[in-house]
Protein backbone atom coordinates (compact mmCIF):
# COMPACT_ATOMS: atom_id res chain seq x y z
CA UNK A 1 0.00 0.00 0.00
CA UNK A 2 1.44 3.21 -0.60
CA UNK A 3 2.53 5.69 2.25
CA UNK A 4 0.75 8.75 0.98
CA UNK A 5 -0.95 10.28 3.71
CA UNK A 6 -4.53 10.88 2.82
CA UNK A 7 -7.09 10.16 4.59
CA UNK A 8 -8.28 6.70 4.02
CA UNK A 9 -11.92 6.41 2.47
CA UNK A 10 -12.84 3.84 4.63
CA UNK A 11 -11.03 3.05 7.67
CA UNK A 12 -12.72 0.02 10.18
CA UNK A 13 -11.21 -0.83 13.46
CA UNK A 14 -11.52 -3.87 15.55
CA UNK A 15 -15.09 -3.67 13.92
CA UNK A 16 -17.49 -6.80 15.86
CA UNK A 17 -21.41 -7.26 14.91
CA UNK A 18 -23.55 -9.84 15.94
CA UNK A 19 -26.93 -11.35 15.44
CA UNK A 20 -27.95 -12.14 18.98
CA UNK A 21 -25.94 -13.99 20.40
CA UNK A 22 -24.12 -15.33 17.00
CA UNK A 23 -20.93 -13.14 16.61
CA UNK A 24 -20.27 -12.58 13.22
CA UNK A 25 -17.51 -10.42 12.73
CA UNK A 26 -14.92 -10.52 16.19
CA UNK A 27 -12.97 -7.89 15.20
CA UNK A 28 -12.06 -6.51 11.79
CA UNK A 29 -9.83 -4.26 10.85
CA UNK A 30 -9.64 -2.49 6.75
CA UNK A 31 -8.42 0.33 5.28
CA UNK A 32 -9.89 0.99 1.83
CA UNK A 33 -7.88 4.13 0.30
CA UNK A 34 -9.20 6.58 -2.26
CA UNK A 35 -9.21 5.05 -5.79
CA UNK A 36 -8.56 1.89 -4.62
CA UNK A 37 -10.13 -1.61 -5.90
CA UNK A 38 -10.19 -4.42 -3.00
CA UNK A 39 -11.64 -7.52 -2.97
CA UNK A 40 -13.24 -8.60 -0.14
CA UNK A 41 -12.55 -13.36 -0.68
CA UNK A 42 -13.12 -15.30 2.21
CA UNK A 43 -15.33 -18.62 3.15
CA UNK A 44 -19.07 -18.95 3.30
CA UNK A 45 -20.12 -17.39 6.51
CA UNK A 46 -16.66 -15.97 7.16
CA UNK A 47 -18.68 -12.87 7.67
CA UNK A 48 -18.13 -10.90 4.38
CA UNK A 49 -22.10 -9.72 3.73
CA UNK A 50 -22.11 -9.13 7.96
CA UNK A 51 -19.30 -6.31 7.32
CA UNK A 52 -20.75 -5.02 4.34
CA UNK A 53 -24.17 -4.44 5.80
CA UNK A 54 -22.75 -3.40 8.96
CA UNK A 55 -21.00 -0.56 7.74
CA UNK A 56 -24.90 0.41 6.81
CA UNK A 57 -25.56 -0.27 10.66
CA UNK A 58 -27.45 -3.28 9.78
CA UNK A 59 -26.79 -5.02 12.25
CA UNK A 60 -25.74 -2.44 14.50
CA UNK A 61 -21.77 -2.71 15.24
CA UNK A 62 -21.00 -4.06 19.00
CA UNK A 63 -18.07 -2.57 19.30
CA UNK A 64 -15.16 -0.87 16.99
CA UNK A 65 -15.28 2.15 14.69
CA UNK A 66 -16.14 2.68 11.04
CA UNK A 67 -14.72 6.12 9.46
CA UNK A 68 -15.86 6.75 6.56
CA UNK A 69 -13.33 10.16 4.76
CA UNK A 70 -12.32 10.72 8.39
CA UNK A 71 -15.71 10.96 10.00
CA UNK A 72 -17.12 8.34 12.28
CA UNK A 73 -19.94 6.80 10.58
CA UNK A 74 -20.35 4.29 13.84
CA UNK A 75 -24.22 4.06 14.59
CA UNK A 76 -25.34 6.50 12.25
CA UNK A 77 -28.80 5.54 11.36
CA UNK A 78 -28.94 3.47 7.87
CA UNK A 79 -30.54 5.91 5.70
CA UNK A 80 -28.21 8.79 6.64
CA UNK A 81 -25.10 6.59 5.69
CA UNK A 82 -26.33 6.08 2.22
CA UNK A 83 -26.37 9.70 1.97
CA UNK A 84 -22.91 9.87 2.15
CA UNK A 85 -22.39 8.17 -1.11
CA UNK A 86 -21.79 4.89 0.13
CA UNK A 87 -23.47 2.22 -2.32
CA UNK A 88 -24.54 -1.75 -2.15
CA UNK A 89 -25.51 -4.11 -4.59
CA UNK A 90 -26.58 -6.25 -1.84
CA UNK A 91 -26.42 -9.99 -1.35
CA UNK A 92 -29.49 -11.76 -3.36
CA UNK A 93 -29.82 -8.23 -4.95
CA UNK A 94 -32.89 -7.09 -3.77
CA UNK A 95 -34.69 -5.56 -6.60
CA UNK A 96 -37.76 -3.92 -5.88
CA UNK A 97 -39.79 -6.85 -7.55
CA UNK A 98 -43.04 -4.18 -7.78
CA UNK A 99 -41.24 -1.60 -9.76
CA UNK A 100 -40.01 -0.77 -13.54
CA UNK A 101 -36.22 -0.84 -13.82
CA UNK A 102 -36.73 2.46 -14.59
CA UNK A 103 -37.99 3.21 -11.12
CA UNK A 104 -35.25 0.63 -9.35
CA UNK A 105 -32.73 2.77 -11.14
CA UNK A 106 -34.55 6.14 -9.73
CA UNK A 107 -35.00 5.11 -6.46
CA UNK A 108 -30.87 4.31 -6.99
CA UNK A 109 -30.84 8.48 -8.03
CA UNK A 110 -32.84 9.66 -5.01
CA UNK A 111 -30.32 8.16 -2.70
CA UNK A 112 -27.85 11.33 -3.10
CA UNK A 113 -29.32 14.65 -3.88
CA UNK A 114 -28.66 15.18 -7.32
CA UNK A 115 -29.32 17.47 -10.44
CA UNK A 116 -31.60 16.71 -13.38
CA UNK A 117 -28.57 16.93 -15.57
CA UNK A 118 -26.77 14.29 -12.98
CA UNK A 119 -29.44 11.74 -12.78
CA UNK A 120 -29.35 11.54 -16.99
CA UNK A 121 -25.57 11.44 -16.64
CA UNK A 122 -25.96 8.85 -14.24
CA UNK A 123 -28.70 6.62 -16.58
CA UNK A 124 -25.76 6.94 -19.46
CA UNK A 125 -23.23 5.58 -17.57
CA UNK A 126 -25.10 2.28 -16.40
CA UNK A 127 -26.95 1.87 -20.00
CA UNK A 128 -23.43 2.20 -20.89
CA UNK A 129 -22.30 -0.46 -18.79
CA UNK A 130 -25.66 -2.45 -19.33
CA UNK A 131 -27.23 -1.69 -22.62
CA UNK A 132 -29.78 -4.41 -21.94
CA UNK A 133 -30.81 -2.39 -19.04
CA UNK A 134 -32.09 0.34 -21.60
CA UNK A 135 -34.20 -2.32 -23.24
CA UNK A 136 -36.33 -3.08 -20.04
CA UNK A 137 -37.03 0.24 -18.59
CA UNK A 138 -40.26 -0.62 -18.47
CA UNK A 139 -40.48 -4.38 -17.16
CA UNK A 140 -40.96 -5.00 -13.57
CA UNK A 141 -38.15 -5.77 -11.93
CA UNK A 142 -39.23 -9.05 -10.58
CA UNK A 143 -39.82 -10.82 -13.77
CA UNK A 144 -36.05 -9.74 -14.86
CA UNK A 145 -33.47 -12.87 -15.20
CA UNK A 146 -30.82 -13.59 -12.68
CA UNK A 147 -28.46 -11.60 -14.70
CA UNK A 148 -30.23 -8.98 -15.58
CA UNK A 149 -31.19 -8.58 -11.72
CA UNK A 150 -27.79 -8.36 -10.91
CA UNK A 151 -26.84 -5.57 -13.82
CA UNK A 152 -29.70 -3.59 -12.16
CA UNK A 153 -29.04 -4.24 -8.60
CA UNK A 154 -25.04 -2.59 -9.73
CA UNK A 155 -26.69 0.14 -12.07
CA UNK A 156 -29.42 1.53 -8.90
CA UNK A 157 -25.78 1.45 -6.83
CA UNK A 158 -24.16 3.57 -9.80
CA UNK A 159 -27.27 5.95 -9.83
CA UNK A 160 -26.11 7.77 -6.29
CA UNK A 161 -23.13 8.32 -7.56
CA UNK A 162 -21.11 6.05 -4.73
CA UNK A 163 -18.30 7.45 -3.35
CA UNK A 164 -17.55 3.84 -1.51
CA UNK A 165 -18.89 1.02 -3.84
CA UNK A 166 -19.43 -2.63 -2.58
CA UNK A 167 -20.58 -5.41 -4.38
CA UNK A 168 -21.74 -8.72 -3.00
CA UNK A 169 -21.26 -11.42 -4.86
CA UNK A 170 -21.98 -9.82 -8.23
CA UNK A 171 -21.67 -13.09 -10.03
CA UNK A 172 -23.31 -15.62 -7.78
CA UNK A 173 -25.38 -17.83 -9.44
CA UNK A 174 -25.03 -16.71 -13.22
CA UNK A 175 -23.83 -18.18 -16.06
CA UNK A 176 -20.18 -17.64 -16.91
CA UNK A 177 -21.17 -15.47 -20.04
CA UNK A 178 -23.07 -12.88 -17.63
CA UNK A 179 -20.67 -13.33 -14.56
CA UNK A 180 -18.10 -11.95 -17.05
CA UNK A 181 -19.95 -9.36 -18.74
CA UNK A 182 -20.86 -8.12 -15.38
CA UNK A 183 -16.78 -8.07 -14.21
CA UNK A 184 -15.95 -6.31 -17.54
CA UNK A 185 -18.22 -3.97 -16.46
CA UNK A 186 -16.56 -3.82 -12.92
CA UNK A 187 -13.04 -3.35 -14.88
CA UNK A 188 -14.98 -0.58 -16.68
CA UNK A 189 -15.28 1.19 -13.71
CA UNK A 190 -12.22 0.95 -12.60
CA UNK A 191 -11.21 4.65 -12.61
CA UNK A 192 -13.97 4.92 -9.71
CA UNK A 193 -13.36 4.55 -6.25
CA UNK A 194 -14.83 1.21 -5.63
CA UNK A 195 -14.71 -1.59 -3.29
CA UNK A 196 -15.22 -4.62 -4.96
CA UNK A 197 -15.53 -8.34 -4.35
CA UNK A 198 -17.20 -11.05 -5.95
CA UNK A 199 -15.92 -14.26 -7.68
CA UNK A 200 -12.84 -14.94 -5.77
CA UNK A 201 -10.72 -15.59 -8.67
CA UNK A 202 -12.00 -12.83 -10.95
CA UNK A 203 -12.29 -10.27 -8.06
CA UNK A 204 -8.98 -10.89 -6.74
CA UNK A 205 -7.68 -10.61 -10.13
CA UNK A 206 -9.58 -7.46 -10.69
CA UNK A 207 -7.96 -6.18 -7.51
CA UNK A 208 -4.33 -5.51 -6.70
CA UNK A 209 -5.25 -5.53 -2.89
CA UNK A 210 -7.31 -9.08 -2.03
CA UNK A 211 -8.40 -8.57 1.60
CA UNK A 212 -9.30 -12.32 3.18
CA UNK A 213 -11.47 -12.28 5.94
CA UNK A 214 -11.82 -15.98 8.02
CA UNK A 215 -14.66 -16.62 10.88
CA UNK A 216 -15.30 -13.15 11.39
CA UNK A 217 -11.59 -11.86 11.63
CA UNK A 218 -8.96 -10.53 8.96
CA UNK A 219 -6.92 -13.69 7.60
CA UNK A 220 -4.23 -11.36 6.08
CA UNK A 221 -3.77 -11.04 2.17
CA UNK A 222 -3.91 -13.99 0.23
CA UNK A 223 -2.89 -15.03 -3.52
CA UNK A 224 -5.44 -15.57 -5.76
CA UNK A 225 -5.19 -18.81 -6.99
CA UNK A 226 -6.07 -17.61 -10.37
CA UNK B 1 -85.70 -1.47 -12.77
CA UNK B 2 -86.63 1.90 -11.25
CA UNK B 3 -85.94 0.96 -7.89
CA UNK B 4 -82.80 -1.48 -8.69
CA UNK B 5 -80.83 2.00 -9.82
CA UNK B 6 -81.59 4.14 -7.53
CA UNK B 7 -80.52 1.55 -4.82
CA UNK B 8 -76.75 1.11 -6.89
CA UNK B 9 -76.97 5.14 -7.28
CA UNK B 10 -76.91 4.80 -3.47
CA UNK B 11 -74.67 1.90 -2.88
CA UNK B 12 -72.16 3.43 -5.10
CA UNK B 13 -71.86 6.35 -2.66
CA UNK B 14 -71.92 4.69 0.45
CA UNK B 15 -69.37 2.44 -1.24
CA UNK B 16 -67.11 5.61 -1.98
CA UNK B 17 -67.21 6.43 1.65
CA UNK B 18 -65.95 2.76 2.51
CA UNK B 19 -63.71 2.41 -0.30
CA UNK B 20 -61.86 6.28 1.11
CA UNK B 21 -61.48 4.01 4.99
CA UNK B 22 -60.31 1.29 2.96
CA UNK B 23 -57.51 2.43 1.79
CA UNK B 24 -55.93 3.63 5.06
CA UNK B 25 -56.32 -0.17 6.36
CA UNK B 26 -54.65 -1.38 3.06
CA UNK B 27 -51.73 1.06 3.05
CA UNK B 28 -50.86 0.58 6.40
CA UNK B 29 -51.04 -3.26 6.06
CA UNK B 30 -48.92 -3.03 3.16
CA UNK B 31 -45.95 -1.20 4.73
CA UNK B 32 -45.90 -2.34 8.10
CA UNK B 33 -48.31 -5.78 7.97
CA UNK B 34 -50.66 -4.71 10.60
CA UNK B 35 -53.97 -4.44 10.58
CA UNK B 36 -54.57 -0.89 12.24
CA UNK B 37 -57.83 -1.38 14.73
CA UNK B 38 -57.44 2.08 15.73
CA UNK B 39 -58.45 3.35 11.88
CA UNK B 40 -62.03 3.25 11.98
CA UNK B 41 -62.08 5.86 15.02
CA UNK B 42 -59.79 8.03 12.71
CA UNK B 43 -62.78 8.30 10.34
CA UNK B 44 -65.15 8.75 13.56
CA UNK B 45 -62.73 11.68 14.84
CA UNK B 46 -62.69 12.93 11.38
CA UNK B 47 -66.37 13.24 11.13
CA UNK B 48 -66.03 14.88 14.67
CA UNK B 49 -63.44 17.36 13.45
CA UNK B 50 -65.48 17.94 10.41
CA UNK B 51 -68.68 19.02 12.59
CA UNK B 52 -67.23 20.84 14.66
CA UNK B 53 -65.24 23.03 12.08
CA UNK B 54 -68.35 23.10 10.34
CA UNK B 55 -70.35 24.55 13.79
CA UNK B 56 -67.47 27.18 14.01
CA UNK B 57 -67.28 28.33 10.71
CA UNK B 58 -71.14 29.13 10.78
CA UNK B 59 -70.86 30.63 13.98
CA UNK B 60 -68.81 33.11 12.38
CA UNK B 61 -71.02 34.49 10.05
CA UNK B 62 -69.76 32.47 6.84
CA UNK B 63 -72.78 31.14 4.40
CA UNK B 64 -71.23 30.59 0.88
CA UNK B 65 -71.52 26.76 1.18
CA UNK B 66 -68.62 25.84 -1.54
CA UNK B 67 -66.51 27.61 0.88
CA UNK B 68 -67.51 26.25 4.01
CA UNK B 69 -66.83 22.75 2.58
CA UNK B 70 -63.49 23.17 1.27
CA UNK B 71 -62.20 24.35 4.24
CA UNK B 72 -64.17 22.16 6.41
CA UNK B 73 -62.31 19.69 4.15
CA UNK B 74 -59.22 20.91 4.48
CA UNK B 75 -59.03 21.20 8.16
CA UNK B 76 -60.63 17.72 9.39
CA UNK B 77 -57.48 16.65 6.80
CA UNK B 78 -55.07 18.61 8.91
CA UNK B 79 -56.13 18.01 12.21
CA UNK B 80 -57.50 13.94 11.76
CA UNK B 81 -53.77 13.42 9.65
CA UNK B 82 -52.19 14.39 13.27
CA UNK B 83 -54.13 12.29 14.94
CA UNK B 84 -52.97 9.58 12.82
CA UNK B 85 -49.17 11.03 13.19
CA UNK B 86 -49.80 10.69 16.76
CA UNK B 87 -51.00 7.33 16.97
CA UNK B 88 -48.18 5.66 14.92
CA UNK B 89 -45.84 7.79 17.00
CA UNK B 90 -47.06 6.57 20.87
CA UNK B 91 -48.75 3.43 20.00
CA UNK B 92 -47.04 1.63 17.13
CA UNK B 93 -43.86 2.68 16.61
CA UNK B 94 -41.99 1.77 20.26
CA UNK B 95 -43.19 -1.50 19.35
CA UNK B 96 -42.55 -1.83 15.91
CA UNK B 97 -39.32 -4.71 16.53
CA UNK B 98 -41.88 -6.25 19.58
CA UNK B 99 -43.29 -10.08 18.65
CA UNK B 100 -45.63 -9.81 15.92
CA UNK B 101 -49.33 -9.79 17.81
CA UNK B 102 -47.86 -6.33 19.85
CA UNK B 103 -48.70 -3.81 17.63
CA UNK B 104 -52.36 -5.45 16.97
CA UNK B 105 -53.04 -5.38 20.49
CA UNK B 106 -51.90 -1.53 20.44
CA UNK B 107 -54.04 -0.70 18.03
CA UNK B 108 -56.73 -2.33 19.61
CA UNK B 109 -56.24 -0.42 22.58
CA UNK B 110 -55.89 2.65 20.65
CA UNK B 111 -59.42 1.86 19.06
CA UNK B 112 -61.23 2.23 22.76
CA UNK B 113 -58.96 5.01 23.64
CA UNK B 114 -60.24 7.38 20.81
CA UNK B 115 -63.81 6.26 20.84
CA UNK B 116 -64.10 6.80 24.74
CA UNK B 117 -62.10 10.10 24.19
CA UNK B 118 -64.83 11.31 21.88
CA UNK B 119 -67.56 9.86 24.33
CA UNK B 120 -66.00 11.78 26.96
CA UNK B 121 -65.34 15.04 25.35
CA UNK B 122 -68.10 15.44 22.87
CA UNK B 123 -71.05 13.33 24.65
CA UNK B 124 -72.25 9.85 23.82
CA UNK B 125 -75.03 10.89 22.08
CA UNK B 126 -75.91 11.26 18.58
CA UNK B 127 -74.88 14.95 16.80
CA UNK B 128 -76.92 15.91 13.80
CA UNK B 129 -76.45 18.73 11.52
CA UNK B 130 -79.01 20.42 9.55
CA UNK B 131 -78.81 19.20 5.79
CA UNK B 132 -75.83 21.39 4.57
CA UNK B 133 -76.07 20.59 1.03
CA UNK B 134 -79.96 20.28 -0.36
CA UNK B 135 -81.81 19.80 -3.68
CA UNK B 136 -81.00 17.07 -6.57
CA UNK B 137 -82.02 15.79 -9.61
CA UNK B 138 -84.65 14.02 -10.84
CA UNK B 139 -83.57 11.30 -13.41
CA UNK B 140 -86.21 9.52 -14.16
CA UNK B 141 -89.76 8.82 -13.28
CA UNK B 142 -91.82 6.32 -14.11
CA UNK B 143 -95.68 5.76 -14.53
CA UNK B 144 -95.72 3.91 -11.40
CA UNK B 145 -94.51 7.07 -9.23
CA UNK B 146 -91.12 6.05 -8.60
CA UNK B 147 -88.37 8.47 -9.37
CA UNK B 148 -85.06 7.54 -9.73
CA UNK B 149 -82.87 10.82 -7.36
CA UNK B 150 -79.38 11.65 -7.27
CA UNK B 151 -79.32 14.63 -4.36
CA UNK B 152 -76.41 16.75 -4.69
CA UNK B 153 -74.98 15.68 -1.84
CA UNK B 154 -74.29 12.23 -3.38
CA UNK B 155 -72.64 14.34 -6.73
CA UNK B 156 -70.68 16.21 -3.57
CA UNK B 157 -69.76 12.74 -2.10
CA UNK B 158 -68.53 11.26 -5.51
CA UNK B 159 -67.10 14.02 -7.02
CA UNK B 160 -64.87 14.58 -4.17
CA UNK B 161 -64.24 10.92 -3.14
CA UNK B 162 -62.84 10.89 -7.06
CA UNK B 163 -60.59 14.29 -7.08
CA UNK B 164 -59.29 12.62 -4.27
CA UNK B 165 -58.19 9.12 -5.07
CA UNK B 166 -56.77 10.83 -8.27
CA UNK B 167 -54.78 12.81 -6.70
CA UNK B 168 -53.78 9.85 -4.00
CA UNK B 169 -53.12 7.63 -7.06
CA UNK B 170 -51.13 10.07 -8.84
CA UNK B 171 -48.85 10.73 -5.40
CA UNK B 172 -48.41 7.24 -4.69
CA UNK B 173 -47.43 6.67 -8.72
CA UNK B 174 -45.33 9.47 -9.69
CA UNK B 175 -43.60 10.92 -6.50
CA UNK B 176 -40.88 10.57 -4.60
CA UNK B 177 -42.83 9.95 -1.64
CA UNK B 178 -45.08 7.62 -3.32
CA UNK B 179 -42.12 5.13 -4.49
CA UNK B 180 -40.77 5.58 -1.26
CA UNK B 181 -43.77 4.54 0.24
CA UNK B 182 -43.94 1.52 -2.51
CA UNK B 183 -40.31 0.80 -1.68
CA UNK B 184 -40.45 0.22 2.09
CA UNK B 185 -43.47 -1.92 1.07
CA UNK B 186 -41.57 -4.12 -1.03
CA UNK B 187 -38.13 -4.44 0.97
CA UNK B 188 -37.75 -1.99 4.27
CA UNK B 189 -34.04 -2.97 4.39
CA UNK B 190 -33.20 -2.08 0.71
CA UNK B 191 -35.26 0.99 0.87
CA UNK B 192 -32.81 2.55 3.91
CA UNK B 193 -29.46 1.05 2.04
CA UNK B 194 -31.30 3.89 -0.39
CA UNK B 195 -31.17 6.28 1.58
CA UNK B 196 -34.67 5.93 1.98
CA UNK B 197 -35.90 7.55 6.25
CA UNK B 198 -37.81 4.55 6.75
CA UNK B 199 -39.62 5.52 9.81
CA UNK B 200 -40.72 8.72 8.03
CA UNK B 201 -41.80 7.28 5.71
CA UNK B 202 -44.44 5.29 7.45
CA UNK B 203 -45.29 8.12 9.40
CA UNK B 204 -46.33 9.90 6.00
CA UNK B 205 -48.44 6.35 5.63
CA UNK B 206 -50.42 6.93 8.48
CA UNK B 207 -50.79 10.84 7.75
CA UNK B 208 -52.07 9.67 4.46
CA UNK B 209 -54.82 7.25 5.40
CA UNK B 210 -55.81 9.05 8.24
CA UNK B 211 -56.43 12.37 5.90
CA UNK B 212 -58.55 9.98 3.44
CA UNK B 213 -60.16 8.28 6.67
CA UNK B 214 -61.33 12.43 7.39
CA UNK B 215 -62.22 12.80 4.36
CA UNK B 216 -64.80 9.83 4.60
CA UNK B 217 -65.51 11.07 7.79
CA UNK B 218 -67.00 14.42 6.30
CA UNK B 219 -68.76 12.55 3.84
CA UNK B 220 -70.66 10.30 6.48
CA UNK B 221 -71.00 13.85 8.17
CA UNK B 222 -72.83 15.57 5.13
CA UNK B 223 -74.50 12.24 3.60
CA UNK B 224 -76.23 10.91 7.30
CA UNK B 225 -76.14 14.34 8.67
CA UNK B 226 -74.78 12.91 11.81
CA UNK B 227 -71.89 11.83 13.79
CA UNK B 228 -71.24 9.56 16.78
CA UNK B 229 -68.73 8.26 18.77
CA UNK B 230 -69.31 4.48 17.84
CA UNK B 231 -69.65 5.52 14.83
CA UNK B 232 -65.94 4.34 13.73
CA UNK B 233 -66.33 0.77 14.91
CA UNK B 234 -68.57 -0.72 12.05
CA UNK B 235 -68.12 1.40 9.47
CA UNK B 236 -64.41 0.65 10.48
CA UNK B 237 -65.12 -3.24 10.20
CA UNK B 238 -67.17 -2.57 6.55
CA UNK B 239 -63.89 -0.76 4.98
CA UNK B 240 -61.47 -3.60 6.75
CA UNK B 241 -63.71 -5.92 5.16
CA UNK B 242 -63.35 -4.03 2.00
CA UNK B 243 -59.85 -3.90 2.03
CA UNK B 244 -59.98 -7.21 2.73
CA UNK B 245 -62.05 -8.54 -0.48
CA UNK B 246 -60.30 -6.30 -2.92
CA UNK B 247 -56.86 -7.82 -1.28
CA UNK B 248 -55.64 -6.30 1.29
CA UNK B 249 -52.00 -4.08 0.18
CA UNK B 250 -54.05 -3.01 -2.74
CA UNK B 251 -54.74 0.06 -3.13
CA UNK B 252 -57.54 -0.48 -6.47
CA UNK B 253 -58.60 -3.03 -4.54
CA UNK B 254 -59.05 -0.82 -1.58
CA UNK B 255 -61.49 0.83 -3.81
CA UNK B 256 -63.28 -1.67 -5.53
CA UNK B 257 -63.59 -3.45 -2.44
CA UNK B 258 -65.34 -0.29 -0.41
CA UNK B 259 -67.95 0.09 -3.61
CA UNK B 260 -68.72 -3.93 -3.81
CA UNK B 261 -69.24 -3.99 0.15
CA UNK B 262 -71.48 -0.64 -0.46
CA UNK B 263 -73.34 -1.89 -3.11
CA UNK B 264 -74.15 -5.33 -1.72
CA UNK B 265 -75.19 -3.29 1.57
CA UNK B 266 -77.73 -1.53 0.11
CA UNK B 267 -79.06 -3.95 -2.02
CA UNK B 268 -79.21 -6.32 0.99
CA UNK B 269 -81.23 -3.79 2.56
CA UNK B 270 -83.42 -3.01 -0.32
CA UNK B 271 -84.62 -6.22 -0.81
CA UNK B 272 -84.27 -8.68 2.21
CA UNK B 273 -83.70 -6.29 5.43
CA UNK B 274 -82.28 -3.66 6.95
CA UNK B 275 -81.80 -5.27 10.43
CA UNK B 276 -79.84 -8.12 9.02
CA UNK B 277 -77.34 -5.69 6.64
CA UNK B 278 -74.08 -5.82 9.31
CA UNK B 279 -74.71 -9.43 8.92
CA UNK B 280 -74.30 -9.36 5.16
CA UNK B 281 -70.67 -7.40 5.49
CA UNK B 282 -69.61 -9.54 7.60
CA UNK B 283 -70.35 -13.19 6.10
CA UNK B 284 -68.81 -12.08 2.99
CA UNK B 285 -66.15 -11.14 5.16
CA UNK B 286 -65.91 -15.19 6.07
CA UNK B 287 -66.74 -15.98 2.87
CA UNK B 288 -64.03 -14.68 1.39
CA UNK B 289 -61.13 -15.29 3.71
CA UNK B 290 -62.25 -19.04 3.40
CA UNK B 291 -62.27 -19.37 -0.53
CA UNK B 292 -60.48 -16.33 -1.95
CA UNK B 293 -57.88 -15.52 0.50
CA UNK B 294 -56.02 -13.28 -1.34
CA UNK B 295 -59.44 -11.05 -2.38
CA UNK B 296 -60.17 -9.77 -6.29
CA UNK B 297 -56.99 -7.73 -6.65
CA UNK B 298 -54.32 -9.01 -4.19
CA UNK B 299 -51.34 -11.29 -4.95
CA UNK B 300 -50.57 -14.31 -3.92
CA UNK B 301 -47.99 -14.46 -1.37
CA UNK B 302 -44.77 -16.36 -3.21
CA UNK B 303 -42.88 -13.80 -5.53
CA UNK B 304 -40.45 -14.48 -7.80
CA UNK B 305 -37.95 -12.21 -6.61
N1 LIG C 1 -29.59 -12.73 9.46
C1 LIG C 1 -28.74 -13.55 10.14
N2 LIG C 1 -29.09 -14.07 11.33
C2 LIG C 1 -28.26 -14.87 12.02
N3 LIG C 1 -27.04 -15.20 11.61
C3 LIG C 1 -26.60 -14.71 10.44
C4 LIG C 1 -27.43 -13.86 9.65
N4 LIG C 1 -26.74 -13.51 8.54
C5 LIG C 1 -25.55 -14.13 8.65
N5 LIG C 1 -25.45 -14.85 9.78
C6 LIG C 1 -24.30 -15.62 10.24
O1 LIG C 1 -23.19 -14.75 10.31
C7 LIG C 1 -22.02 -15.37 9.80
C8 LIG C 1 -21.47 -14.56 8.66
O2 LIG C 1 -22.35 -14.65 7.54
P1 LIG C 1 -22.19 -13.79 6.22
O3 LIG C 1 -21.78 -12.42 6.59
O4 LIG C 1 -23.40 -13.93 5.42
O5 LIG C 1 -20.96 -14.53 5.53
P2 LIG C 1 -20.47 -14.47 4.03
O6 LIG C 1 -21.16 -13.33 3.33
O7 LIG C 1 -18.99 -14.27 4.15
O8 LIG C 1 -20.80 -15.78 3.41
C9 LIG C 1 -22.43 -16.78 9.42
O9 LIG C 1 -22.09 -17.62 10.47
C10 LIG C 1 -23.92 -16.70 9.25
O10 LIG C 1 -24.52 -17.92 9.58
MG1 LIG D 1 -22.46 -13.40 1.78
Amino acid sequence: MSARPTTPLLAIRSLRAAYGRIEALKGVDLTINPGEIVALIGANGAGKSTLMMTIFGRPRARAGHILFDGNDITGRPTHEIARLRIAQSPEGRRIFPRMSVAENLQMGADATDCSEAERAGGLDRVFALFPRLKERMAQRGGTLSGGEQQMLAIGRALMSRPRLLMLDEPSLGLAPLIARQIFDAIRTLNRQPDCTRGNRRRAAAASRNPRCLSRGRPAGVVFPDA
Amino acid sequence: MDYFAQQLINGFVLGSIYGLIAIGYTMVYGIVGMINFAHGDIFMIGGFIALISFLVLVSFGLTAVPLILLIVLLVSMAITALYGWTVERIAYRPLRHSFRLAPMLSAIGMSFVLSNYSQIAQGARVKPVPPIITGGYTLHASSGGFVVQLSNVQVVVVITTVVLLAIFTWLVARTRLGRDMRACEQDQTMAALLGVDVDRTISMTFVIGAALAAVAGMMYLLYYGLVDFFMGFVAGIKAFTAAVLGGIGSLPGAMLGGLAIGLIETLWSAYFSVEYKDVAAFSILIVVLIFLPTGLLGRPEVEKV
